[in-house]
């Protein structure tokens, strides 16, 4: 399996007259770690919703591979999204289901495996996360880290090319913030795709990042790996990181 | 002069809205309805869904038109007894349950039961991502969540209705009785009077409001926006749009059936 390249070009999107990408320009590295970071509001998740086809840009390019999917129809926007995961900021679990049933849901949903074959990889990969145990549970019984590693059970089922994480550690403890960037890692090394993580939280980015991305009023204000982010003169990046470090 | 530009600018703006949101009701609902045509077909959500629909809402639409024919009989009688047309009580029932009682009266209370839910549930699944998640995973939420609820409610509707229908004619019988009036009055001319087409046009009456109320509350649970506030006003919005549409088309399929 080879993860395609992502390439984005020029990138615009508006919101009620309020620019939030101006013009952003990125090379997502396939097969790496990449970081994307910013301060609230500066149009991390937006980028992320374009990446996937939930927003369409004002103007400009998302390029996956050689293919154009900026004016793509849904159709082959389909296509690529059965090689993609996505882990929601709060899970986005299906209420109406069990803990497996909502991992299952991506292979029952494209009959890509019959249902006891799907619970068999449901149950390994929950096994993996440490959930094997609960694979009838009702979602509402579940913790915050716990629908955090059903959400990435979901993600992964389909053994996707692009992983994508939207702020994945928010909201958690240290010890919680911790396991979920080890599941980012096992993400990465198990699949070998390309992750995508959509975050605030210096400490993961310097430790996890193969590159990162600093958006700074819907623009690019630095690409380059942690070290370079941590060593930079920038003004921009240095405010945002002294102020990172004052929130943490 | 500053508050007439004002209020033609109000009324220009309320058109638009009005135009915007029925072009947007139109694309969505032509989306959900033909999108069951296309293969994969999933008949065990819309199976559920009809489940939810009809059968959940049985018991609501039995007492609903138990307690009409009821009551309408109850309304009647008095008047009838005092121009000795006791043998008009039972058709005057069954005309107004298959032509307006049944179609209408169920399908308020199949609103309330079922279209606020299915605008809540959908409002809840969009303000917390489900919605997202699921066009993610390459599953277009208008043909997984939206059709079956659309098709369930358009046909259990009718189907409810001629529950409601009979379930009302009995209710009016019993009253009658108790009002003194024998069976066979009651009974006797209702095959007369009653003609098919009383029946038949109700029940497409009652399929029209189904597909309204499902529709309706999906459209809203849809394009709900905000956290829990919005998925509050979804609902208040579907339940009060539809009411207001079932009557209102009511009164125009009356006029051009009957």
């Amino acid at each position: 399996m080879a993860a395609p390249s992502i390439k984005i070009v020029d990138v615009v999107k508006t919101f009620d007259g309020d620019k939030v990408l101006d013009g952003v320009s990125l090379d997502i590295l396939a097969g790496k770690i990449n970081f994307i970071i910013g301060r609230s509001g500066e149009g991390k998740s937006v980028l992320m919703k374009i990446l996937t086809g939930l927003y369409q840009p004002d103007s400009g390019s998302i390029f996956y591979g050689d293919k154009n999917l900026t004016t793509a129809r849904t159709k082959d926007w389909n296509a690529l999204r059965r090689k993609m995961g996505l882990l929601f900021q709060d899970g986005a679990l299906f209420d109406s289901m069990s803990l497996g049933e909502n991992v299952c849901f991506p292979l029952w949903f494209h009959h890509l495996a019959s249902p006891s074959e799907a619970r068999k990889r449901a149950k390994t990969l929950l096994g993996e996360l440490g959930l094997a145990e609960a694979f009838f549970s009702p979602i509402s019984s579940l913790s915050t880290g716990e629908r955090k590693r059903v959400a990435l059970a979901r993600a992964l089922i389909m053994e996707p090319e692009i992983v994508f994480f939207d702020e994945p550690t928010t909201g958690l403890d240290p010890i919680l913030s911790s396991q979920v960037d080890e599941l980012i890692v096992h993400a990465q090394k198990k699949t070998g795709a390309t992750v995508i993580v959509v975050s605030h939280d210096m400490a993961a980015t310097l430790t996890l990042a193969d590159t990162v991305t600093l958006l700074h009023q819907g623009v690019v204000v630095f690409n380059g790996t942690p070290k370079q982010l941590s060593q930079s003169d920038e003004p921009e990046i240095k405010l945002f990181l002294s102020a990172v470090n004052l929130e943490n | 002069m500053n508050i007439a530009v004002k209020a033609v600018a109000g009324i220009g703006r309320l058109t638009l809205d009005i135009i915007f949101h029925l072009g947007r009701y139109g694309i969505l609902t032509l989306k959900a309805v033909f999108g069951a045509f296309l293969p994969p077909w999933r008949l065990r959500g819309l199976f559920r869904q009809m489940e939810l629909v009809g059968v959940d809402s049985l018991m609501v639409v039995i007492l609903t038109g138990l307690f009409t024919g009821g009551v309408f009989t109850l309304q009647i009688i008095y008047g009838f007894q005092r121009f000795s047309a006791e043998s008009m009580v039972g058709p005057t029932v069954a005309t107004a349950m298959t032509r307006e009682l049944g179609p209408v009266l169920t399908a308020l209370m199949v609103t309330g039961r079922v279209g606020s839910a299915m605008a809540a549930e959908l409002s809840a699944m969009k303000v917390t991502e489900q919605m997202d998640a699921l066009t993610v995973m390459a599953a277009d939420p208008v043909r997984y969540l939206l059709s079956p609820r659309i098709w369930a409610g358009t046909l259990m509707l009718p189907l409810l209705t001629a529950i409601a229908d009979a379930v009302g004619v009995v209710g009016g019988f019993f009253v009658a009785l108790g009002r003194g009036l024998d069976p066979g009055q009651f009974v006797g001319r209702i095959e007369d009077i009653v003609v098919m087409a009383d029946i038949f046009n109700g029940l497409i009456k009652s399929a029209f409001f189904g597909f309204i109320l499902t529709s309706v509350g999906c459209y809203m649970g849809y394009y709900t926006k905000g956290g829990a506030e919005g998925v509050g006003r979804s609902t208040t919005m579907a339940v009060v749009i539809s009411y207001v549409i079932i009557l209102v088309s009511d009164f125009m399929m009356t006029a051009i059936m009957f």
